[in-house]
């Protein structure tokens, strides 16, 4: 403890290099933890669909292929399934905006058997049963909007030419802001086919829960198999494995989020070396004096690098804090980006920012200490002669 | 005004760290270059993409060639409309085209996206910016061939020249690369018309007609032509306008990079700072020599913020030198609109480069203000009194 | 706390000891063939011209060089057959050090200073602090112990430096000029107190020196010229 104390006063000695070197660790590093989390929300993402057992079908040939509405009553009659829905995406303009927040066609009868963690309470379920324009919002979407139960939400379609008109009749607490309004999908293809739209009756996706994680497989088979040779060949998969489909779709942004964040990392290894020669040059004759009194060479070596990783942590603790702050600032901004707060996905992601900062503490101590432990006294004390 | 060459041989004598100074900030600028550059190519991938005298008609109600859906029979009546501009054999320049996306591996187990696949015929080729076979040679119809851009092929599975690339259980063979100047098309698989929607069971089908107005007024008179004319129940939106909802999505990313570029500066800021403080406080009997000798607080102020500076673009040049080599390196990333990727290339124009510079510059000032502050306020008696 | 060897055998013994500097392909020789012995509880001065090779067998005896030729013996421990880290650990507990410009570590209060050579011992904070306390009363300090240096005059940062060399009784003080950058008033209060440490507790210290006064309260003075010693001349000497 007694050495920590000289390495603090140390750190501590120049005040203005040392915040400077901390300054721009901490604000690199924030860059870095804002990066690693935005990957982080895409692999949580993934995980958190892994808990429920959920069945994503839709058409072999992707999204623009279409599924009878038909095949939802087929897929819920099938060994297995608890429950399945149509679920299919409206992506309309509200208020001239494109995409202010997932949208989806659903059924107000099931939608809640397959997302049993979502909550509501029975009067306002009632309610969106029976409203045929009715719609239930995420509260947290509710509290952004600073919307009311009973608003009406109108919708511009884009991908169909076809506007909604919603009305608000409840709100749904779900795990995590999923962003999303659920309204019947029944008043979506009747207005489709008042406008003579080519492709109505089309559920989208189908949504559909399993009993357990067991029978998983076999009932994705069973339900490919079931539509083979139909009109409308299906592709299912789990709901993880639909979620890992957009993060692929992220592509190379994982490769250029880490080829940013070795720059960085070489360009700070650099920074704080830079910074801690400058302080060592200053102090040969101190450092003499030490090994003078009987210092060893491993003592002068770790006292040096503890106290270029004592700037770069402090400097990690920063930019740990920029990187969460804005993380924070960006769920509740752009959720559809950022679906978890930081602290809703803490995992061994977050080291990240500290096993860098204890890399460039090394790498950038070690030069300086080594040197300082090869000083050879009768030179250091000579020094001031 | 103190001589710059005073700054300079400073900059040399204190060469250890002026090159880690150097070299950090090469670093830095390297890779907000390349942030930027990556945004410039989708910018001008969606850019080019739009020639001011094409339309793009989808049915009434798509905004998108995904969601929309046309008879081959009445799109194709689409070229009898007066105004559409003719190529040197006296065709018009109207293409009924059929896009359909397919999910398909990326090569080297990165995951799987979706990928566009467009049927369409030979007249298409003209309404691209620059179109050119580069390697292998044009697609013919009716044998379920299929040419790509030489990126692409790159990046997919079963896209190479003479791989397979199955839709629907038909297997469709590439038979060649081509160019497009850089435009949205580079980003697609080109196949035939006919063998396509056959291989997706939907012949007779089509998503969209391209075709391109004489002039200007023409461009007007086609619009409200298809617009209002029964026939065709479809709504024709000029490319340039057709491509501005996804360069919005490109603003945004333009925004990110900034973002991300100006936390690389400001961290890399704090370092010149650091350096400059450090060269201050050691020449402190030299500021104060020049003050003796009668320079002003101007004259040492601008003398210190010259050298940062000098030495941030140093790193500014050395960082846009080490991202040349990146320059058409080509990336992909994802088109949220259609649910599909689209392939660009790092384009490092004039105008990212000089970014960068700038950025450099801009660091040296922000860097160097405070040191040189504290050089100027230095009290000329202590200073010359320091060791 | 002494180690209780019989005052008949030489603590130091530096037997025809040579050493050279290189200097790009010439060698300098500094010492040439000295041969000197040091009692317990001896007070050596040791004078001569710049060059002379003062601070060079200062720093042999000192454990921070090591002789070219010839041997320095340390409680009968030859210290040129010991290991750069064996030998820093050998100062740690034999040598303390008393330096013409103090050379304290500014970031630390005067107690910290003294403290530091024992952080590198097993001594628990308690002991620590008791001997710390101790070399501070020996040298009249103990009511600056949480002072740092810069608010300390030259005369007392002197002082807790040589608190910082006893603090560890260590069986031999080396100072360099330790009156060098004093006053004379000052340097008059450093050399009292060295006499005393000499007298009341028997330490034996060699002091290089430029200054005949200080010299004179040594026990006794050699000179050396050109690197080789000069004849042990008597106390009488320094009245030249």
């Amino acid at each position: 403890m007694k050495t920590f104390k000289y390495i603090w006063r140390n750190v501590t000695r120049n005040w203005i290099r040392s915040s400077l070197t901390i300054l721009s660790v901490g604000v690199s590093l924030g860059l870095m933890t804002l990066l690693y989390g935005f990957i982080a929300s895409q692999d949580e993402w993934g995980k958190e669909a892994k808990k429920n057992n959920r069945i994503v079908v839709m058409n072999v040939q992707g999204f623009s292929g279409q599924l009878p509405i038909a095949s939802v009553d087929t897929v819920r009659g099938m060994q297995g399934v608890d429950a399945a829905v149509p679920y299919s995406w409206y992506g309309g303009k509200y208020q001239n905006k494109e995409m202010p927040f997932a949208q989806f066609a659903t059924d107000p009868n099931e939608v809640f058997n397959v997302w049993p963690e979502f909550t509501i309470s029975e009067e306002e379920l009632k309610a969106f049963k029976e409203n045929r324009q009715g719609c239930v919002v995420d509260r947290r979407l509710l509290a952004k909007w600073g919307w009311k139960v009973g608003d009406r939400i109108p919708l511009q379609g884009t991908f169909y030419p076809f506007d909604l008109d919603l009305q608000i009749v409840g709100a749904f607490d779900s795990p995590q802001n999923t962003d999303s309004i659920w309204f019947s999908w029944s008043y979506l293809d009747e207005g489709l086919k008042q406008k003579n739209f080519a492709r109505t009756g089309n559920s989208g996706t189908i949504f559909a829960r399993v009993g357990s994680a067991e029978v998983m497989p076999a009932v994705i088979k069973a339900i490919d198999d079931r539509f083979e040779s139909s009109d409308s060949p299906t592709r299912s998969q789990t709901e993880a494995a639909f979620a890992q489909m957009f993060v692929d779709m992220l592509g190379n942004v994982r490769s250029y989020i880490q080829s940013i964040a070795i720059a960085v990392v070489f360009s700070l290894s650099l920074v704080t070396a830079n910074s801690m020669a400058m302080s060592m040059r200053e102090r040969v004759t101190e450092i003499a004096v030490l090994k003078a009194i009987g210092f060893s060479r491993l003592r002068v070596l770790s006292m040096i690098l503890g106290e270029s990783m004592v700037v770069t942590f402090i400097g990690a603790c920063i930019g740990f804090l920029i990187g969460c702050m804005w993380l924070q600032l960006l769920n509740s901004a752009i959720p559809q980006y950022f679906p978890f707060k930081p602290a809703e996905m803490i995992g061994p992601w977050m080291l990240t920012t500290f096993v860098a900062a204890a890399g460039i503490g090394l790498v950038s101590g070690l030069i300086p200490a080594l040197k300082a432990a090869q000083l050879s006294v009768v030179d250091g004390l000579r020094r001031i002669g | 005004m103190i001589p710059v060459r005073y700054n300079v041989r400073n900059l040399r004598v204190r060469w250890m760290t002026t090159l880690m100074t150097v070299i950090g900030t090469a670093l830095v600028v390297a890779a907000s270059v390349l942030t930027l550059s990556l945004i410039a190519g989708i910018d001008h991938a969606l850019r080019i993409s739009g020639h001011e005298l094409d339309l793009i008609a989808l049915r009434k109600g798509s905004t998108d060639e995904i969601s929309s859906g046309l008879e081959q029979k009445v799109a194709r009546e689409v070229s009898s409309l007066p105004g559409i501009a003719r190529d040197a054999a006296g065709q018009p320049l109207c293409s009924v085209e059929f896009v359909t996306i397919l999910t398909k591996p990326r090569r080297n187990n990165q995951g799987t996206t979706n990928i566009i696949v467009r049927g369409l015929e030979p007249v298409g080729r003209s309404l691209r910016p620059d179109f050119k076979i580069t390697e292998g040679r044009d697609l013919n119809p009716g044998l379920n061939e299929a040419i790509t851009s030489r990126q692409m092929a790159e990046r997919f599975e079963n896209l190479r020249l003479g791989e397979k690339l199955e839709i629907n259980k038909r297997d469709f063979t590439v038979v060649g690369y081509f160019e497009a100047s850089g435009s949205s098309a580079e980003s697609e698989v080109w196949t035939d018309l006919k063998d396509v929607t056959l291989a997706r069971a939907t012949p007779e089908v089509a998503t969209t007609v391209n075709l391109r107005a004489q002039d200007m007024d023409a461009r007007k008179t086609l619009i409200d032509a298809l617009e209002n004319d029964k026939r065709f129940l479809m709504s024709a939106v000029t490319e340039i306008d057709y491509f501005k909802e996804q360069l919005s999505a490109s603003y945004a990313l333009w925004v990110i990079g900034i973002i991300i570029a100006s936390f690389l500066i400001v961290g890399a800021s704090f370092a010149a700072s650091n350096t400059m403080f450090a060269a201050v406080a050691s020449r402190s009997r030299e500021i104060g020599t020049l003050r003796a000798l009668g320079f002003d607080r101007r004259a040492i102020l601008i003398s210190f913020l010259l050298e940062s500076v000098i030495l941030c673009s140093l790193g500014g040049v050395l960082g846009c030198i080490c991202v040349l080599p990146f320059s058409g390196f080509s990336t992909g990333t994802a088109n949220w609109q259609q649910f599909s990727e689209i392939t660009f290339s790092a384009r490092l124009s004039p105008l990212v480069l000089s970014a960068g510079i700038l950025l450099a510059v801009g660091m040296g000032l922000f860097g160097g203000l405070l040191p040189a502050i504290r050089a100027v306020g230095m009290n000329i008696i202590t200073a010359l009194r320091e060791r | 706390m002494s180690s209780g060897l019989p005052s008949s055998d030489p603590i130091v013994e530096v037997i025809n000891v040579s050493k050279e500097f290189r200097r790009d392909q010439n060698s300098i020789p500094v010492l040439n063939n000295v041969n000197l012995q040091l009692f317990r509880g001896d007070y050596l001065s040791l004078m001569g011209p710049s060059g002379s090779g003062k601070t060079t067998l200062l720093n042999l005896l000192a454990g921070l060089d090591r002789p070219t030729s010839g041997k320095v013996l340390v409680c009968g421990e030859d210290l040129g057959v010991l290991s750069e880290g064996a030998l820093a650990k050998w100062r740690s507990r034999h040598v303390g050090f008393i330096f013409q410009l103090y050379n304290l570590i500014p970031v630390l209060t005067a107690f910290e200073n003294v403290e530091l050579p024992l952080t590198l011992t097993s001594l628990s904070r308690k002991e620590r602090k008791e001997h710390v306390t101790t070399a501070l009363e020996v040298v009249g300090l103990a009511d600056r112990m949480d002072h740092f240096p810069r608010q300390l005059s030259g005369g007392q940062e002197q002082r807790v430096a040589i608190a910082r060399a006893i603090v560890t009784d260590p069986t031999l003080l080396v100072a360099d000029e330790p009156t060098g950058d004093l006053d004379a008033k000052s340097a008059g209060e450093i050399l009292d107190l060295m006499q005393r440490l000499n007298s009341d507790f028997q330490k034996t210290i060699v002091m290089v020196t430029h200054d005949p006064n200080a010299a004179a309260r040594a026990k006794r003075t050699v000179h050396l010229e050109k690197g080789v010693l000069v004849a042990e001349p008597t106390s009488v000497s320094h009245s030249k």
